[in-house]
């Protein structure tokens, strides 16, 4: 027995470096396409010194963020002050756990998946709410106590939002998750509300315009992040990415079949092969969903912090409950 | 998830999952200490955090991940937001208080003495290995049993809550809001 725990400890620890190197390169692609989608849109160049068309940009800024001198302000809680950027990192890093790249590779596929993971990135709430009391600001404060509203409330619609899925499913595991969208098509057409409230709600928990309230830069200057620097300040930004990221690819494997191809090609390949194609087909939806979560970003202002949290209570979580309340009388008639 | 078997370890044998669970014993106890020892209130909040974390950590260990799961998503996701978010609305300035509870320490005595052995009782009156039976079920037998045998309480357990909502919303309105409204 102790060997085999030996064995599923090493092979936790490799799993877990792999991921939290993968970070890296997750967040300077996804702030790169944040600064040329956007600059495109906006009809400028964006940026074009750095390597060919600028692809280097987001790692230079990266570095730059190293570099920098680390303030802390004077009446800050030294403590608190310095885990707080950690909380919010660990929580995204920990939801890449769960996440679904390929048959064979994910890097603990429990069978309550689904839980475990809502339930780890509920944490990063704790770190924004954490990093606006320590920073001794009145703007951070302030982002702090709206990130808390705005994550806590959206927490609610999001995972309702997935439970018509899962019953419909019957598993809370996202390897048999993808196993049923292969044998019965994808979710998304199954799910159409559920999918809908899902994005919505997504995008508030990752704190994407147009629900970016906790660092509304016009309003509260930087929200939570107001008084940080250097590295500390560029891990909430890693993180910020980082959950983007993880949330496109949350969504594409319960509702767009994870690794599946589409229609026109075979949906699923076997061995070593199976894998790259499957890592392939999974990268690709979820930097579309990316990209509109970028395309978003440069096409729509900022909602109303009232408007916001009224949408959670009196919209979709009342259209989550329908949603749930029809799929579970139609799994009970049509015997699903 | 491989659970080990708890009843008929030998206590000396010092193997990972002993490790391990003396780490997170560490966690829980030491955290647990840091909440009653530390002054300043968010220190406090963030110290039980690391109490409740622990103790996912043991559950998980333990063979109950559902268990694990839903500490994490109510304890650490909501509770302690909910503990934070009231201790900043209401701590006005400085938040460095000194500790409230000075002259109650012969009641606070009392009552830690009677809550010690409650529990105590209640470790040694236990059959343990009926409990890592229970603990360890999946989440298909805990979703039966809540649907089909405990199906009522559930359902009393939600309309209590239910109730509570709506009378906590009644008694934070401001009577300005009845007026406009009128």
């Amino acid at each position: 027995m102790d060997f085999e725990l030996l064995l599923g400890l090493g092979r936790f620890v490799l799993a877990t470096t792999l991921l939290l190197l993968l970070t890296v390169p997750t967040a300077f692609v996804v702030i790169q396409m944040e600064m040329k989608i956007i600059a495109q849109m906006n009809l400028r160049f964006g940026p074009n010194r750095i390597g060919p068309k600028g692809i280097f940009q987001s790692t230079i800024h990266g570095f730059k963020v190293l570099a920098k001198e680390d303030t802390v302000p004077d009446q800050a809680d030294r403590s608190t002050f310095t885990l707080a950027p950690w909380m919010v990192f660990m929580a995204a890093a920990m939801s890449m756990l769960v996440i679904p790249f390929a048959p064979g590779a994910i890097a603990a596929d429990f069978n309550i998946g689904i839980v475990y993971f809502f339930a780890v990135l509920g944490l990063s709430v704790v770190g924004l709410l954490v990093a606006g009391w320590a920073s001794y600001n009145k703007y951070s404060l302030l982002g702090g106590l709206r990130s808390a509203a705005q994550m806590v409330s959206y927490e609610i619609p999001l995972t309702l939002s997935i439970v018509g899925a899962v019953v419909l499913a019957g598993t809370l595991s996202f390897s048999e998750l993808i196993a049923w969208q292969l044998d019965h098509g994808w979710l998304l057409m199954w799910q159409p509300i559920g999918l809908g409230i899902f994005y919505v709600s997504s995008l508030a928990e990752v704190n994407r315009t147009p629900f970016d309230m906790v660092e509304a830069d016009s309003e509260l200057v930087a929200g939570p992040f107001t008084e940080y620097s250097g590295m500390r300040f560029g891990f909430f930004f890693f993180a910020e990415y980082v959950a983007l990221f993880i949330m496109s690819a949350i969504l594409v494997s319960l509702f767009f079949g994870g690794w599946l191809a589409p229609w026109p090609f075979p949906a699923q390949l076997g061995g070593f092969a199976g894998t790259l194609y499957g890592i392939f087909w999974f990268f690709l939806k979820t930097y579309i969903f990316v990209f509109i979560a970028v395309w978003l970003r440069a096409t729509l202002p900022r909602v109303r912090v009232d408007q916001l949290m009224g949408m959670a209570w009196k919209v979709l979580l009342p259209l989550a409950l329908v949603n749930l309340f029809i799929t579970a009388i139609a799994v009970v008639v049509f015997d699903l | 998830m491989s659970r080990s078997n708890s009843s008929t370890r030998e206590p000396t044998t010092l193997d990972i999952s002993s490790v391990l669970f003396f780490l997170l014993a560490a966690g829980v106890v030491g955290a647990g200490a840091a909440v009653v020892t530390l002054r300043n209130i968010i220190h406090c909040a963030v110290a039980m955090m690391i109490c409740f974390g622990s103790l996912a950590g043991m559950y998980a260990l333990l063979g109950a991940p559902i268990v694990a799961a839903a500490q994490v998503l109510i304890y650490l996701g909501a509770i302690s937001v909910l503990i934070l978010f009231a201790i900043m609305l209401t701590q006005a300035g400085d938040a460095n208080l000194p500790a409230p509870f000075h002259r109650q320490v012969p009641i606070a005595v009392v009552v830690a003495l009677a809550i010690i052995g409650l529990v105590g009782w209640a470790v040694v009156q236990t059959d343990w290995g009926l409990a890592a039976e229970a603990a360890s079920a999946g989440v298909d037998a805990i979703a039966t049993a809540i649907f089909t045998t405990y199906a009522l309480p559930f359902e009393i357990i939600s309309m209590l809550l239910l109730v509570a909502i709506i009378g906590a919303i009644f008694l934070a309105r401001r009577p300005e809001e009845d007026e406009r409204a009128s």
